[in-house]
């Protein structure tokens, strides 16, 4: 039996998927068909193992994560079963693996920027290589809708431009309301001409 | 596509074209009203990074193959005009066509100034060093936002006053995330909206 292992290095990310090619379903012999095995290493952080469903429960969750995050979104997405999640923290992000058996803690990583995209590089890396013949479960990268992201946007003064501008326009409208008209002047005006007229025919 | 595995109420980015992949997937998506804006800004990034980007922008662009928009600078500049806040605003909107190419152009600039952008993020570096950096790149792209936008329009004013920079951080992040096939999918989505 062919085993394969191709490896994905970007920066402070390392990934190495081990398989066979699925002669099912006509494989070529350098193409992994089948995933028995992955590793990742960050920079920092132990190393995480587990089997193909984990990998792309992380791939949903990053993708998801850095599509959200490149449209100034910061939200926490959790996968199915619970078994990864990534949340804001601070101005870095932590990445949550829960393990599938019992009694092992939850691991924590704390990923900065360079290392968020260090780790989506390198699953993108992984989801376009033609040297795998595997359908991946992920979400396509899709626009979101306006209503979304008005929602979702962590910028908190989103709405002060609309309150600014209704104050603005109350000021100036209670303004205007104590301005004079200029009618009672009018009408002096022309009772004056009237009088100085009659004087004059006198 | 499969149906997603995640948790639906987590999960659910409010596409309405979710678990579709056939046919179009920008199919019933408008272009966002700030698109023009944030890849003219990319590009600002883009030429903060590189000395004479310009050049090797339109090298690029002849490279991947892209069209006659980026045969010459007056061409490229045009494009970049439909962003409401530069001096010489022309009124006009990119097209669908336009912002593809734009998108890859980006893209492909970014992966390769990647070690760059990665420097700039990075929270492992010395902090001295960094400070340096980034004292480096604001001066630089304050210094070019100050030559090609309107700076009387209040945005560009905060912009320049503010000393946070927030925006130019967003704006890595934003390239950082945009390199290779998949960051450019990421980046064309984000200048969408669904309608």
């Amino acid at each position: 039996m062919i085993n394969l292992s191709y490896r994905f290095d970007q920066n402070s990310s390392s990934l190495i998927i081990s398989g066979m090619p699925d002669v099912s379903n006509g494989d070529s012999e350098n193409t992994i068909g089948i995933v028995s095995s992955w590793t990742l290493k960050i920079i920092g952080s132990p190393l995480l193992e587990g089997e193909k469903e984990h990998l792309e429960n992380l791939m949903q969750v990053i993708f998801l994560y850095s599509r959200s995050y490149i449209s100034g979104i910061r939200k926490t997405f959790v996968s199915n079963k619970k078994i990864i999640t990534i949340c804001p923290f601070g101005l870095s992000h932590k990445l949550l693996l829960n393990s599938t058996k019992e009694g092992v803690n939850p691991l924590e990583i704390i990923l900065d920027d360079s290392e968020l995209s260090d780790l989506t590089r390198c699953l993108d890396l992984l989801r376009f290589d033609s040297r795998f013949n595997i359908q991946w479960d992920i979400n396509e990268e899709l626009p979101f809708s306006k209503k979304y992201i008005v929602k979702n946007l962590s910028n908190s003064n989103k709405n002060i431009n609309f309150l600014f501008s209704i104050i603005i326009f109350l000021f100036s409208g209670s303004i205007l309301v104590f301005v004079p008209t200029n009618d009672k002047y009018e009408i002096i005006e022309t009772t004056k001409n009237s009088q100085s007229l009659f004087k004059q025919n006198e | 596509m499969k149906k997603s595995k995640l948790d639906s109420t987590l999960v659910n980015n409010g596409s309405k074209h979710k678990d579709k992949t056939i046919g179009d997937p920008f199919f019933n998506c408008v272009l966002a009203s700030d698109a023009s804006r944030k890849v003219d800004f990319l590009i600002l990034v883009i030429e903060t990074l590189q000395i004479n980007a310009t050049d090797s922008l339109l090298l690029k662009a002849k490279n991947i193959g892209l069209s006659d928009d980026f045969s010459n600078r007056v061409q490229f500049w045009k494009m970049r005009c439909s962003n409401p806040l530069r001096n010489t605003y022309t009124f006009s909107s990119l097209s669908s066509d336009q912002i593809d190419s734009l998108v890859e152009l980006i893209s492909s600039m970014a992966e390769n100034l990647y070690p760059l952008i990665r420097q700039l993020l990075s929270s492992k570096e010395p902090i001295i060093l960094n400070q340096e950096r980034w004292s480096l790149f604001n001066t630089r792209l304050k210094s070019l936002i100050r030559e090609r936008m309107n700076v009387k329009r209040s945005y560009i004013a905060s912009l320049l006053s503010d000393d946070k920079n927030d925006l130019f951080r967003e704006l890595l992040v934003i390239l950082s995330l945009s390199c290779g096939k998949g960051g450019a999918n990421r980046l064309k989505a984000s200048l969408y909206y669904q309608s």
